[in-house]
């Protein structure tokens, strides 16, 4: 079934639609949320909250683009919104200055499996985490994550810069088999 | 798109990236979309159960408990006040004073004395229609022969009255005369009328009858419907999740749509606050349909997986038939009616009826196919119409009445959720209304 058909059967609440439109999207999109939690529970429940969403709104999708890619939009935004709801997320989510991290101009080519690349993301701080995935991933410009995350677009711009530079510095530290431990975020 | 090697190796990387969900996601989201719609149900028929049945009780303790009752121009004013016996003192007084009044040429203090005396019964009003409504007081409590010297009593204030423009001093004698027969008139009358007797109450039980504060109706209203976008449109503007576009037609597949039919029933509650002015609440159902014409209906997707079911749709263009739209809404009219002319037998309306829109169909385009198809759109579900009427009394009998006029009904509230290019319900036609007395 096409995805046009598939969305005119979930606007008609058929359940057998809406089982087949989350076995298509579940597993991409628990990708997409696991990239900005910090672990798996949370990622279940963002997409959870996201595939509600998505069949609540399910005809406001207008077919002009792909339908993943407007489920994908659903997903971060209610990423988001867990990671402003949640107070283990809150205390790491303000976006300050206080990390302060060598910025590099290094341009390395990443020859990491997904999972493992991912796995490194996660270990990022939650502000820097949110801010690269929605970037470096998702493609936004530094003027609409300010304008998603309430902040300056400087303040994105720099915080990027410094994710990117822990990042690129894990991944050459990976790749070498070290893993950054001590960045761990643990209970998280 | 990125021109760094790191950002687009690390998107390439982590497209791949999928994990399997545990179960239990599916069930809770499962869960999660089919519950509150059973809850939005439940609130959905409780809600107007609970405001109708709550105007009910007020409407009926009100009503019982009022210790007054309105009035038509018909009906005598009356009520339990004690009316102020004067005393032979009084009247003696009284009847030198209208003497002295009009030896002295004070036509006005006795003409509002006159009226004193006439109000301080509540019987005689000051016209002559009321004259007829002290025969019946009267005739009832066996004083007979009072009301003729009554309307004497005007005949002869208003011929004083003129004696006193014309001046002619020759008649002063008679004014004596007339006057003294004006207060033994007045002591009779005083003497006779007993306020505070049964008669009185019985008045006041017969006029409860014949003038009900409140009663039912049931209404029916039939008409026509129009939910914008009237006429020959692109297909594609058939949704109605969709903004409708102002401008012409810009593709091959087009739909002509008219207005449609329109019904509604229900039943209203009225309150009489006097006898021009009355407020009207109730419970309505309300149908509006668009008429589209379409071609040819059909039986596509007859597929093999269980999951895929069959679908009908009508092809575009004319020639098969008609497709109508439909939207029902459960509301709770609210209205006040105003009685202009007590004259005519008619009444204006104008009221709310707040609703909600609880199943709706509608047509809509199937991108890339030459095929229209049914869906339930996601439209505006709460409406605020303003309804406005006419009604005229056909019949009124003691048990029952009929009235029926004309009505329009503009909702203030768009169709869809956007507010800039929102489409509109309207409805116009003729109401129906059967009284329940």
């Amino acid at each position: 079934m096409d995805d046009h058909q598939l969305v005119l059967d979930c606007i008609k609440q058929r359940p057998a639609a809406q089982k087949m439109l989350y076995d298509r999207f579940a597993g991409s999109m628990l990708g997409v949320c696991y990239r900005y939690t910090k672990s798996m529970g949370d990622a279940e429940d963002v997409l959870q909250e996201g595939f509600v969403k998505v069949f609540r709104h399910i005809h406001q999708y207008k077919g002009s683009g792909e339908l993943g890619g407007w489920i994908r939009r659903i997903m971060v935004t209610t990423a988001l919104n867990y990671l402003k709801k949640h107070h283990r997320y809150q205390s790491e989510l303000a976006f300050e200055n206080d990390h302060l991290h060598p910025v590099s101009t290094d341009d390395p080519q990443v020859s990491l499996q997904a999972k493992e690349l991912a796995a490194l993301i996660r270990q990022l701080p939650v502000g820097y985490q949110t801010i690269f995935n929605l970037h470096a991933v998702e493609g936004y410009s530094h003027v609409e994550i300010g304008q998603m995350l309430g902040i300056h677009e400087g303040t994105s711009r720099s915080q990027y810069a410094r994710a990117r530079a822990l990042l690129i510095t894990w991944v050459k530290q990976q790749m070498l088999d070290h893993k950054p431990d001590h960045y761990a975020r643990k209970g998280i | 798109m990125h021109e760094k090697e790191f950002e687009r190796s690390v998107q390439q990387s982590l497209e791949d990236l999928s994990f399997a969900p545990s179960a239990p996601v599916w069930q809770q989201v499962e869960a999660r979309i089919r519950a509150p719609r059973k809850k939005r149900r439940l609130i959905f028929w409780l809600l107007p159960l609970f405001i109708a049945g709550g105007a009910a009780v007020w409407l009926w303790q009100d009503g019982a408990g009022s210790p007054h009752t309105s009035t038509t121009d018909n009906q005598i004013v009356t009520t339990h006040k004690p009316v102020k016996k004067e005393t032979s003192n009084q009247k003696e007084t009284n009847s030198v004073a209208i003497e002295n009044n009009v030896a002295e040429n004070k036509p006005a203090a006795f003409i509002e004395k006159e009226n004193s005396f006439l109000n301080a019964n509540r019987i005689f009003p000051k016209n002559k229609r009321f004259a007829s409504a002290g025969d019946k007081v009267f005739a009832r409590s066996g004083f007979t022969g009072t009301i003729k010297a009554a309307t004497d009593l005007k005949q002869d204030s208003f011929f004083i009255d003129a004696l006193h423009e014309t001046k002619q001093p020759i008649l002063a004698a008679r004014q004596v005369d007339s006057i003294n027969r004006l207060a033994a008139m007045h002591n009779q009358l005083l003497e006779n009328w007993q306020p505070d007797s049964a008669l009185v109450k019985d008045i006041v039980l017969t006029n409860k009858k014949t003038q009900r504060r409140w009663h039912w109706s049931v209404q029916v209203q039939y008409g026509r419907s129009w939910a914008g976008s009237e006429g020959r449109i692109a297909a594609s503007n058939l949704n109605f999740t969709a903004d409708p576009a102002a401008a012409p037609p810009s593709n091959n597949i087009q739909a002509t749509v008219r207005d449609g039919h329109f019904l509604s029933a229900g039943f209203l509650l009225h309150r009489s606050i006097n006898s021009r002015i009355s407020l009207s609440g109730g419970l309505q159902y309300s149908q509006y349909t668009q008429r589209i014409s379409v071609g040819k209906k059909r039986m596509l997707g007859a597929g093999t997986s269980a999951s895929f079911s069959r679908q009908m749709v009508y092809e575009a263009g004319s020639g098969g038939g008609y497709y109508y739209n439909k939207f029902e809404m459960l509301s709770l009219p609210l209205a006040v009616g105003v009685q202009p002319f007590h004259s005519l037998p008619l009444e204006a309306q104008l009221g709310i009826a707040p609703g909600y829109l609880f199943r709706n169909r509608a047509l809509q385009y199937l991108p890339g196919t030459p095929y229209f198809t049914e869906v339930n759109p996601d439209v505006q579900r709460w409406q605020l119409p303003l309804q406005a009427a006419v009604h005229v009394q056909l019949y009124a009998g003691p048990k029952f009445g009929l009235r029926a006029g004309p009505f329009v009904n503009v909702h203030l509230t768009g169709i869809n959720n956007r507010t800039a290019t929102s489409r509109r319900f309207n409805a116009a036609g003729a109401a129906l209304q059967f009284q329940l007395k």
